[in-house]
């Protein structure tokens, strides 16, 4: 049965879905009246991958990506995002985050790493946007469902973006797609990392490899299983209970702000209208 | 005789702007030379309406005031939109237009209010499934959800209905089908099967476009009395088929496989009294 839901995990046709991703990016930013994105392009596979269909929806001239090491950035980062841009021809811009970052916490010398992670990920975030404005664009997001559901994100750091194709594609089928559509060998194969310090990888933070946590995440939220009965199929009890946990804290990072009720209508709750109202 | 299926691509609560599109559709189909022409559900509302749906809603006194009657001197055809009924009540509607003026009005039965769907929310339920005639033939016009209860089309087959018109809102899921979305895949089976077991043209007219990521699964189709898919739309382009229906074909069905006269539903109404009866 474990075969079975690592099988559900398959993309069937490549094609149709990229086809399908396109089409997205493609129309959600024209009504919306953009031609442009910007796409934060770190050397991972994730924003490897939404960039490659940003251009393959909007043409790579309307494709602003964006390299921002800090000074402890890994050098194969730094150059497999490079190559990213490179790959694609798309105008590309690598700004170094460590002056404003390092004249933050010249005030904070204790600050510990993962105070300073978030912060990068927010001055990130907060580049993008400078840029959306400067280019005429819109933000691309970079997360997938894997990271989505356990919360593996800064809270509007790289979590926030206007657009994402790929928030609906578990981190081994963004790999299975962004072998489709081309991304270079190197940067599916090497180890998943945050890069937010030396040596930090995702699945040494998580606990779990992807495939694993991938799998259970299917059965919980795909297949809408309960603990009990992804445990017989043959997961670890504390593993399941582990990645359930995970999903559970950290749904306030997938909703907006929370509003105190007093009045009829409520803006976050009785007050129903899709972003696409009008366009 | 020839029909036009509209693969309509709405934009989401700009009633005019649909309207406009709506009207330069038939107006093709039209000089095409069609005798009828069917649009997907809400066509002139788009789909995700929720609380636009007072806003935006019409009685059938106003849509038969538009335009579109006297667009129906020259072709039979279908639209939908939110109706406002004298009491106030919201509904998920198919206004049938022919020889110049609305001729009918078919009611969403069965509103989706599950999942990623919420329309018992913003919806009334409609009570009927009646019949009409377009250029001659008996026809029932049936929205979405309604067509996954076979009751509605039964009710339809044994009043003598020929022509089968499904009016879909199809948000695309499911990424283990080749070339398409797995709803897309389910809704052919839907067509083959009914078109078969009533000897009757079964029409299938999808939206396409986005609405805040929901992607139309399009691929509108039309099936003869057979069960054979005649002609079919693609997966995203705003489109129109145009097929030429041969009413003599649902006699050859008939007569090889007289399901309709054989039917008993003096039978099956005792039976669902007393299934009632003993609840």
């Amino acid at each position: 049965m474990r075969n079975k839901i690592a099988e559900l995990l398959e993309i069937k046709d490549k094609a149709f879905v990229t086809g399908v991703l396109v089409q997205f990016i493609k129309e959600e930013l024209n009504k919306a009246g953009f031609q442009k994105a910007v796409v934060g392009i770190s050397g991972g596979v994730d924003s490897a991958l939404a960039a490659f269909l940003s251009v393959m929806a909007l043409g790579k001239e309307n494709v602003i990506g964006i390299s921002m090491p800090y000074r402890t950035s890994s050098e194969s980062s730094k150059q497999d995002a490079r190559l990213v841009a490179e790959t694609l021809g798309i105008e590309f811009h690598e700004i170094d985050i460590t002056p404003q970052i390092d004249a933050y916490y010249e005030k904070f010398p204790d600050a510990d790493r993962v105070r300073k992670g978030n912060k990068m990920a927010r001055e990130r975030m907060s580049i993008l946007y400078d840029f959306a404005h400067f280019k005429n664009a819109l933000v691309v997001g970079t997360s997938n469902k894997s990271e989505l559901l356990i919360g593996y994100s800064t809270r509007w750091g790289d979590g926030a973006h206007d657009v994402n194709p790929i928030g609906d594609l578990y981190k081994t089928q963004v790999w299975q797609i962004a072998e489709h559509v081309g991304v270079p060998e190197r940067i599916i194969k090497k180890k998943p990392s945050a890069d937010l310090w030396p040596g930090q990888t995702d699945e040494g933070e998580i606990g779990l490899t992807y495939q694993l946590l991938d799998q259970i995440l299917f059965a919980y939220v795909d297949l809408r299983m309960r603990k009990e009965d992804i445990v017989n199929l043959g997961y670890d009890e504390p593993l399941v209970g582990k990645v359930m946990d995970m999903v559970k804290r950290s749904q306030y990072k997938r909703k907006l702000p929370i509003i105190c009720k007093i009045s009829r209508r409520t803006v976050d709750k009785d007050f129903l209208y899709f972003r696409d109202w009008g366009l | 005789m020839k029909v036009a299926v509209v693969q309509h691509k709405s934009v989401l609560g700009d009633f005019e702007a649909n309207l406009e599109r709506t009207v330069e559709f038939i107006k093709k189909a039209i000089e095409q030379g069609a005798d009828i022409c069917l649009f997907p559900e809400l066509n002139l509302t788009g789909y995700n309406v929720q609380d636009i749906t007072s806003e935006i809603a019409v009685t059938a006194e106003r849509l038969a005031e538009s335009p579109l009657s006297a667009l129906s001197e020259k072709i039979s055809f279908i639209v939908g939109a939110i109706e406002e009924s004298e009491e106030h009540i919201f509904y998920n509607s198919a206004f049938c237009f022919s020889k110049g003026k609305l001729i009918h009005v078919h009611r969403k039965i069965f509103l989706p209010t599950y999942g990623m769907f919420d329309e018992g929310r913003f919806t009334g339920a409609g009570k009927e499934v009646k019949t009409f005639y377009f250029n001659g033939i008996k026809s029932v016009a049936l929205i979405c959800e309604d067509l996954w209860h076979f009751s509605t089309v039964y009710l339809a087959f044994i009043q003598g209905s020929k022509f089968i018109f499904a009016l879909s809102s199809s948000p695309g899921r499911g990424y283990r089908e080749s070339g398409e979305f797995e709803n897309a895949e389910i809704w052919r089976n839907v067509g083959e099967f009914y078109s078969r077991m009533t000897g009757s043209y079964f029409f299938y007219a999808n939206r396409v476009g986005v609405e805040d990521g929901f992607v139309f699964s399009g691929k509108s189709f039309v099936c003869d009395p057979f069960g054979n898919v005649i002609a079919e739309a693609s997966s995203f382009k705003e489109e129109m088929l145009l097929v030429t229906v041969n009413p003599a074909l649902i006699r050859a069905a008939r007569v090889s496989l007289p399901l309709l006269r054989d039917e008993k539903p003096e039978i099956i109404f005792s039976n669902l009294r007393r299934i009632l009866d003993e609840k």
